[in-house]
């Protein structure tokens, strides 16, 4: 199995090759089919190796060496261990399944084969970040799919604002990425390999605290801004300005948990940094709370579910940070089924309601499109975590409950509950506003079985796939955590009277969210609800503050420099003294260009003489 | 053959562009064939170069010497090592390219223009292999008088201004490199060979002095804040092909002039003066990048970016750190491919509209898919994303730096987000959006010949970007050599 590895990232990444070569010659609907099938072989594949090494998978693939310089080695190598079949899983079926829910939803739109590129070369790129065997290699995929991310958030780039959005997405993570590169170069200098497994291993041997530290904040840093978490999450809430199957691929199931999956794949690093793994829980259970608070006050279909996006991803932060990267894990992988799903559906909606995203403009759709109300709901109780018959219920209440007992721990539990109450309220006002009360109209829409098949499959899923992992004391399967446990090692379990206590805890908060939730949407249908408070329907003013800060001195800065230096100062630097003395030019020339040459020669000469200075300086 | 194929190198298009001269303008399309002819023939005389190209030593390769002046030592000598291949190569290929581009867009003086271009690839091919100073300063000053014809006959409006600008500036740089070529020779016993340079025992006072006076010439060349500012003038008035052969080619001649000459002989001085060339490059890093961000000109925001990216190329020079250095080279390789796409894609643009000016554009991707697409990816190499060219070298530079020193590191890392803020802003104005301009509905994709050239480059700056080991392979042992030798002080005790 080990040397066929490499097809995982190498049918996707095939399919963007043939699209950009071959691409004009074929109908969008050829290459939509193409792209399609892509992932799909990829899904072949990775089907193929939980068959074969599921149990204990431990694959390796050396493809090429990349870059070799002196002391610096970096492969294209693939390594497939557990979490990295959970990821790839993930990837390619979840993108396969959005691929092919493409085919209907993207039909007739502009631009497919540049949407099917993109889409495929995320897909690749994304299983390449997984995958790789060293950081450089993620860091290449980590790149891609933010290109991706940007290409695909502007996809409908003809409107500025959405050619707006993608920049912002870019440059917002591009700051993650930087201090991610430095945690690169961190490493590499202090333990000169950028290898997962010998890193590990001098990591143990050798700990410098120093350098894990600053490491370790800006590893976390760039899994912040990639995953969306405070304060660095404000790029998300305008990618909505993509495709709904584009938010459902890249900002729900794969991309913005790269970050995660980056802080359980260098988990060793963090737990050997004291207070390191408090801080990664803290700032995940902060930004679940307050995403979850600006969720209910939303009133945009697709923005109520980026802010959900943001603190479900707040949860899985909250899971590492405690000590439980596998719960961690679980929790991504129950998150990308239902939200894939949600946006999906949530994209439906929007075509039925003619581009109109406004939810409080929406109602009574149960009737008129079952099928997209019973896979939605379904979505929708997986997000608020309904107790037992929602996979959240074994994932989200497992992370919140496990909190309660780690040392330090009580306070993230209070912030991470009071988060559930908040998702089960704007989960369910989401649903009541679109799918119940009184009947608002749209267009009709007839979803094909290439639409009905993912959301179907995914509904499934966001009620079942909890079922691989029953709460301590239940009877039932428990699979999950024992087979994670070789890499990721047994989290810490409640038992006894505080494993009732908070079980009943979370499901209560849960049971209050949707009571809640009910009377939101009423408020909401009578124009009094909770997006009145502008506070949160603000977001806490956050990116506003944000937005008003800083590209503004950003720019007034850059323009001082331009205006007074590159064109005031290298002029006015003398003021002709030397243009005599220089003989320059004709008049004729002195005349058309202003007598600028002479002074541009004279700043020049300035420019050398200052610098001589400094060199005689140095000899004297 | 191979005893002169250096010789063919410099000499094919040089007597191939007087040929194209003599055919005359009168004949256009003569003219244009004959000049791709001559440009094709002189790539292929250069691809033996790097076939039979020997990774395991660093001493020259491919040597001529051959009195020239016996009266005062001189010589017709020529070599090349690891440092200089690939910029031989990189000129006869873009050459070739640069013909192509210019096969419509160019109609007036149309053999003159390509003559002009040869003549230059020539004798650029010239400086890289030169090992004798006089030779080298005679191509050196020689390959600028066909760029100033370039731009001051077929560039734009304010071009006397730009020519003279950039002749100012690069010829003062240059006369005091001569004066310190002429210092050595009389300092090293009547020797004009850099190689005999290298070895020569120099005081701490004289290798300061000769270290200023090279560094003026080749930090205008470069160009290094704060000699940079002919460089956008010179951009923004150039011809396409102008501006893609001073872009890709010539601003590495500073940087080589660094790597053969300062570096090895001043490696004292190099090592005094380090902190002041690091700021210097950390400020065109930081700096320029910002001044990027304002412009509304698309070449001149090309410019400055190109200033910033030479940035780490300096940068990684005066670290003395193999990896750096490795990178740096990469780095120009690089730039040589993106700089001359990102040149080319304006040059595409402003051959439909006739204007530069980025609020003149806006939704060019509603027309112009193909072209969109391509630029992305150059924009791309630009802001260094991995698997695109422009990564490598970034990456290689400041990583050997953080391992000299973490702060430079942390500062030039910098870059990595102000490139992606300025290069996507122009994206985002000039490619997309709606239409808001008639003029821009009326544009036509790339034709077969602009996809050819622009594809080609793409091709090279992925493959430079996945597989750089075959180009890396051919610097190590001389970087490997120079690193050795500037670590060792000239000062004799």
């Amino acid at each position: 199995m080990n040397e066929w590895l490499f097809l995982i990232p190498g049918f996707p990444l095939l399919g963007a090759l043939l699209n950009s070569i071959f691409g004009e010659h074929f109908s969008p609907r050829q290459i939509g089919r193409m792209a399609a099938t892509m992932p799909f072989l990829s899904t072949l594949v990775v089907f193929a190796v939980w068959m074969t090494h599921g149990r204990d998978p431990n694959l390796h693939e050396q493809v090429w060496t990349w870059i070799s310089v002196g002391n610096f080695h970096a492969n294209i190598g693939f390594h497939v261990d557990q979490v990295t079949l959970v990821m790839i899983s993930i990837a390619s079926f979840v993108g396969f399944l959005i691929h092919l829910f493409s085919q209907q939803y993207l039909n007739g739109d502009y631009g497919e084969r540049r949407y099917y590129f993109y889409l495929n070369l995320f897909v690749g790129g994304m299983l390449i970040l997984t995958m790789a065997d060293n950081l450089l290699l993620l860091y290449l995929g980590w790149e891609t799919v933010g290109l991706c991310s940007y290409a695909l958030v502007a996809h409908w780039y003809r409107k500025q604002e959405n050619a707006w959005a993608g920049r912002k997405a870019f440059v917002v993570t591009r700051i993650g990425d930087t201090a991610l590169a430095l945690a690169i170069f961190i490493l590499f200098a202090e333990y000169h390999t950028l290898n997962y497994h010998t890193l590990f291993a001098a990591v143990a041997a050798r700990p410098d605290l120093l350098a894990l530290t600053i490491a370790g904040i800006l590893v976390l840093i760039g899994a912040v801004a990639k995953s969306a978490q405070f304060p660095l999450h404000i790029w998300l809430p305008d990618s909505m300005a993509g495709p709904s199957t584009v938010s459902a691929l890249i900002h729900a199931a794969t991309m913005v948990t790269a970050g995660v999956y980056l802080c359980i794949r260098l988990y060793p690093i963090f737990a050997a940094v004291p207070g390191m793994l408090w801080v990664i829980g803290l700032s995940g259970a902060f930004t679940a709370l307050y995403a979850a608070s600006c969720g209910i006050a939303q009133v945009d279909i697709k923005r109520v579910l980026a802010y959900s996006t943001i603190s479900q991803l707040g949860y899985m932060f909250l899971g590492v940070g405690i000590g439980a990267p596998s719960l961690g894990l679980f929790h991504l992988l129950v998150h990308a089924c239902f939200k894939a799903l949600l946006f999906m559906g949530a994209g439906v909606v929007i075509l039925i309601y003619s581009d109109n995203h406004d939810i409080r403009q929406m109602g009574g759709l149960k009737k008129q499109q079952p099928f997209l109300r019973w896979t939605f709901l379904a979505g929708i109780f997986a997000l608020a975590a309904v107790p037992v018959i929602s996979a959240s219920f074994y994932s989200k209440d497992a992370i919140i409950a496990t909190a309660f007992i780690v040392p330090g721990g009580k306070l993230l539990w209070v912030l991470a509950l009071l988060g559930a109450v908040f998702t089960a309220i704007y989960a369910f006002r989401l649903y009541f506003l679109v799918f119940e009360g009184p009947e608002k109209l749209g267009e009709p829409y007839q979803m094909g079985w290439g639409m009905k098949i993912p959301l179907g499959i995914l509904a499934v899923a966001s009620i079942g796939i909890g079922w691989l992992q029953f709460p301590p004391g239940w009877p039932g399967p428990k699979i999950w955590l024992p087979w994670l446990a070789p890499e990721l090692g047994m989290p810490p379990a409640p038992s006894g009277d505080v494993n009732i206590f908070l079980q009943v805890a979370g499901s209560v908060a849960t049971l209050i969210g949707i009571a809640i939730a009910y009377k939101a949407a009423q408020w909401e249908r009578e124009g009094r609800g909770l997006s009145r408070i502008a506070f949160l329907f603000n977001a806490w003013f956050f990116d506003r503050i944000f937005l008003r800060i800083f590209p503004p001195i950003w720019y007034a800065f850059a323009h001082i420099l331009d205006r007074l230096i590159e064109q005031g100062g290298f002029q006015l630097m003398l003021l002709g003294g030397l243009r005599d003395g220089f003989g320059l030019g004709s008049r004729a020339l002195e005349a058309g260009e202003n007598g600028l040459i002479s002074r541009y020669a004279s700043g020049m000469i300035l420019g050398l003489v200052v610098l001589l200075f400094i060199a005689w300086g140095y000899l004297l | 053959m191979n005893a002169s194929l250096l010789s063919y190198s410099i000499w094919i298009p040089i007597v191939g562009g007087l040929l194209v001269l003599a055919v005359g303008d009168r004949r256009a399309a003569l003219a244009r064939w004959l000049a791709l002819i001559v440009s094709l023939l002189a790539f292929a005389v250069t691809i033996p170069l790097y076939t039979g190209f020997d990774t395991h030593t660093a001493a020259m390769q491919f040597s001529e010497r051959v009195s020239w002046i016996p009266s005062l030592n001189i010589y017709y000598h020529l070599g090349v090592d690891g440092i200089s291949l690939w910029f031989i190569l990189l000129t006869s290929f873009l050459t070739v390219l640069v013909v192509i581009s210019s096969w419509r867009n160019v109609q007036t003086r149309v053999a003159q223009f390509m003559a002009a271009f040869l003549i230059m690839e020539g004798m650029m091919i010239g400086v890289f292999c030169a090992l004798d100073a006089i030779l080298f300063y005679v191509f050196w000053e020689a390959m600028l008088i066909p760029m100033f014809l370039i731009i001051g006959v077929w560039g734009g409006r304010r071009r006397v201004y730009a020519t003279i600008k950039f002749f100012l500036y690069t010829f003062l740089g240059s006369v005091l490199m001569l004066v310190a070529l002429l210092y050595l020779y009389f300092h090293s016993g009547n020797s004009f060979d850099l190689l005999v340079y290298q070895h020569t025992p120099l005081g701490m006072t004289a290798q300061i002095l000769i270290f200023i006076a090279f560094f003026v010439a080749f930090a205008v060349k470069i160009p290094m804040w704060p000699v940079h500012t002919w460089l956008p003038d010179a951009h923004v008035e150039a011809p396409t092909a102008g501006s893609v052969v001073l872009a890709a080619i010539m601003l590495k001649m500073g940087a080589y002039g660094f790597l053969r000459l300062s570096l090895p002989i001043v490696p004292d001085a190099s090592h005094k003066l380090a902190w002041l060339m690091i700021l210097l490059s950390l400020i065109a890093i930081i700096y320029v990048a910002l001044v990027a961000i304002v412009q509304e000109d698309m070449k001149k925001l090309v410019a400055y970016s190109s200033i910033a990216h030479m940035g780490f190329v300096t940068l990684g020079f005066f670290v003395f750190d193999s990896v750096a250095i490795e990178g740096s080279i990469i780095q120009m390789l690089s730039h040589g491919f993106i700089s001359a796409a990102m040149f080319l894609c304006i040059g595409v643009l402003y051959d439909r509209m006739h204007t530069r000016n980025i609020k003149a554009y806006g939704g060019v991707a509603n027309v112009m898919p193909i072209f969109a697409a391509l630029m992305m990816l150059f924009a791309m190499g630009n802001v260094g994303l991995p698997g695109t060219s422009g990564f490598v070298g970034e990456f290689m530079v400041v990583l050997g730096t953080y391992q000299v020193n973490p702060w430079y590191a942390i500062l030039a890392a910098t870059g990595l987000i102000t490139g992606a803020s300025y290069t996507l802003w122009l994206f985002k104005r000039a490619i997309f959006g709606g239409i808001v301009h008639p003029e821009v509905a009326a544009l036509k994709d790339l034709d077969a010949r602009e996809m050819l050239v622009l594809g080609t480059l793409a091709a090279f700056t992925l493959l430079l970007g996945v597989w750089p080991a075959p180009f890396l392979d051919i610097v190590h042992t001389s970087v490997q050599h120079l690193v050795a030798q500037i670590a060792v002080s000239k000062i004799p005790a």
